[in-house]
């Protein structure tokens, strides 16, 4: 390895690769803090235009695109509790209340360290431990899935808040909205209402949009705003560095589980990051303030999803399978320029591989300083009045949600979900489990009967290889740690409680 | 305690105080058993069809949508029993919810959303540039921008500024509006 660093060195220093992860950088973080506008979007609108680069260059251009947008996306998710891209649904749920303490820096500054903290760490991942990643990654089939799935959803519990029931009644809601479309195994309509544009399911941007920014929209006109400087992004209000050793342990740990699930081919960004959230607050000393503004769940939140970045990665380079959809259009730019991402590549093209490898650890140093740009130019968003802001707000989502699949129909469905994403909010119901039900649950049907196909209908084989049994094992300890839980906090509440006569 | 609750406070009336203690709490597991009860018996047979040759019942494209309906049964009548124990044991808990909505601030609510569906409306038949142009200003106005100079910008610039961006940087294509096509 050592004796081709000055090749790929050479390779990678030219002013267009520079520059390329310079603006791809920038392109993802405005992309990803636009809400409605994806990375996935980003990447794909750049990817013709990279037809014209030279191999090297036309990578990390994309990838530039594909980091800076995972990270912008907790930008208007702290700002203005919308997230900007699907993986910074989890960031909303610590950084909003931190933004209308007035910490809003704190925030922004604290998600951006830990995206970069996570973002390095799953580049190391990427380069030192492509092989045994990707062997670990190829073990998993559909039940293997399946066992996973079952412990990812155990984090609703975490996000319920204050009412296990309702979290959980919230995530049935979720599980249910996903299984509206055409079945993918049988063809049959479910759900449709004769509508076609339902054949193709309920678009998650929409369900987001309208769940989160709506209902914050709707609220505001029911009460005399406070200052507009309640959100106002302070100058010296950033994360200080006892709080950066404060969350470390958190932002490595959540580094670490984005590398074990990005690293595993169509699970993303969004799971990662709840996990990652869940598993911060399970370790805090604090766990009552997640949820309330606790700069541990941004930095957890923030670590999870980027992580998943460089780990996407892995599984394209080492075996020419994409990690998730941006990871599918990357490996387009592969094919375009006559190289097949798999073990041939590193047989035949190491110093691209390497040259590659280079770029994406600039692309870290580079995040740094285009978030701290970004964070200064985003931050005057918080200063404008809200009687100005929501309407432009408001379009914004319209024209966003339109954007996904050029259809107007998305835009009835976020106006539901908002009106519904209202209700809750009234009846304390919190929608974040919602957001995780929908997301994995169709993941969880799919592969509940992949594995009943593969098993002939039987269900020993959830047991059948050591993941299984893990993920398992895992899951029965989080639901008896929750079941404890739960009986101990209805200890406290009724026993010992005069009984209420009236 | 008395909680200022709607519709618990309206229950209470109709049962004449015997519907006193059924908090807000309880009728969420109510609605939530209602509606579960809705999809499993009227929404699952009817809107969700199945071929004859599944072999097996977690195959089957009602399988799993069934067995969350079941679940949500279950929680509703979990969230009524701890509704129920909050109200005996005089529990002031967080999750207690109250919808505390005024009169006013529900018609103020109510006419977000109808401005909301009146902006979809308006983008099916003006299209997303003219339907923009109307809808900022007026949101503006409905949250307290009485400005005219800042209303006219407010229809001049955002409107043409995200239709610009979106059809030249993002290459969406925009329906011209049924009125124009």
């Amino acid at each position: 390895m050592l004796e081709i660093l000055p090749a790929s060195f050479a390779l990678f220093l030219s002013w267009a690769n520079l520059v390329a992860v310079i603006i791809g950088t920038i392109i993802g973080v405005v992309v990803g803090a636009i809400p409605g506008l994806t990375g996935t979007m980003a990447v794909a609108l750049a990817l013709p235009f990279t037809f014209y680069l030279e191999p090297t260059t036309a990578i990390l251009l994309l990838v530039g695109i594909y980091k800076g947008s995972i990270y912008g996306g907790s930008i208007p998710a702290i700002l203005i509790n919308t997230p900007g891209t699907p993986s910074a649904s989890c960031t909303v749920l610590d950084g909003y209340p931190l933004a209308k303490r007035g910490q809003g820096g704190k925030a922004l500054s604290m998600a951006l360290y830990a995206s970069c903290v996570a973002d390095v760490i799953s580049n190391v991942a990427l380069i030192f431990f492509t092989a045994y990643i990707a062997n670990f990654a190829l073990k998993f089939g559909p039940p293997e899935f399946f066992t996973l799935i079952c412990f990812s959803l155990t984090v609703i519990a975490t996000v319920a808040g204050d009412s296990l029931i309702k979290g959980l009644l919230s995530a049935c809601l979720g599980l249910l909205l996903a299984t509206a479309g055409m079945d993918l195994m049988y063809g049959t309509n479910r759900f449709t209402f004769g509508i076609t544009e339902m054949l193709s399911g309920v678009a998650f941007i929409p369900i987001m949009i309208g769940l989160f920014a709506l209902p914050e929209i709707m609220a505001s006109i029911r009460k005399q705003q406070g200052p507009a400087e309640v959100f106002r992004v302070k100058e010296r209000d950033w994360t200080t560095w006892p709080e950066f050793k404060r969350c470390f342990k958190t932002i490595v740990r959540g580094s670490v589980i984005g590398v074990v699930l990005g690293a595993i081919p169509g699970i993303g960004g969004t799971p990662a990051a709840f996990m990652s959230y869940s598993e911060a607050k399970r370790y805090s000393k604090n766990p009552e303030r997640f949820g309330h503004g606790e700069l541990e769940g941004v930095a957890a939140a923030e670590a999870g999803n980027n992580g998943v970045c460089g780990a996407a990665m892995i599984p394209l380079l080492s075996l020419g399978v994409p990690g998730d959809v941006i990871a599918g259009i990357i490996l387009g730019a592969f094919m375009f320029h006559g190289l097949t991402p798999g073990p041939l590549l590193f047989q035949e093209n190491l110093v691209f591989v390497y040259a590659i490898y280079i770029g994406i650890m600039l692309c870290s140093l580079v995040l740094l300083a285009v978030g701290w740009a970004a964070i200064k130019a985003f931050g005057g968003i918080s200063r404008i009045p809200k009687k100005i802001l929501f309407p432009i707000l408001i379009a914004t989502c319209f024209f966003g949600t339109y954007a996904v699949n050029t259809q107007g129909f998305d835009l009835l469905i976020m106006i539901i979900a908002g009106v519904i994403g209202y209700g809750l909010v009234l009846l304390k119901i919190p929608p974040a489990p919602l957001v995780i039900a929908f997301i994995l649950g169709p993941l969880f049907e799919d592969n509940l009967r992949r594995s009943m196909v593969l098993s002939d209908g039987s269900f020993s084989i959830f047991l059948r290889s050591p993941i299984c049994w893990l993920f398992l094992a895992l899951t029965v300890l989080t639901l008896v740690i929750i079941a404890r839980r739960t009986y101990r906090g209805m200890k406290g509440k009724y026993v010992g409680v005069p009984l209420n006569e009236g | 305690m008395k909680l200022t609750v709607w519709p618990g406070g309206f229950a209470a009336r109709l049962g004449g105080g015997v519907m006193k203690g059924f908090s807000l709490n309880a009728w969420i597991g109510v609605g939530f058993i209602v509606f579960a009860a809705f999809v499993q018996f009227v929404g699952i047979p009817n809107y969700i069809s199945v071929p004859g040759n599944v072999p097996m019942a977690t195959l089957s494209p009602r399988y799993w949508p069934r067995v969350i309906c079941g679940m949500m049964m279950f929680l509703g009548a979990a969230q009524i029993i701890a509704a129920y124990l909050d109200a005996k044991y005089n529990v002031a808990s967080k999750e207690r919810a109250t919808i505390g909505l005024s009169r006013e601030d529900a018609v103020k609510i109510a006419g977000i959303v109808i401005l909301l569906f009146s902006y979809y409306v308006a983008v099916k038949y003006l299209g997303f540039l003219i339907s923009t142009m109307l809808f900022v200003p007026v949101m503006a106005y409905v949250y307290g921008e009485r400005r005219i100079i800042a209303l006219i910008l407010l229809c001049a610039v955002p409107g043409p500024t995200l239709y610009l961006f979106f059809s030249r940087v993002a290459y969406t294509t925009f329906e011209p509006g049924i009125l124009f096509s």
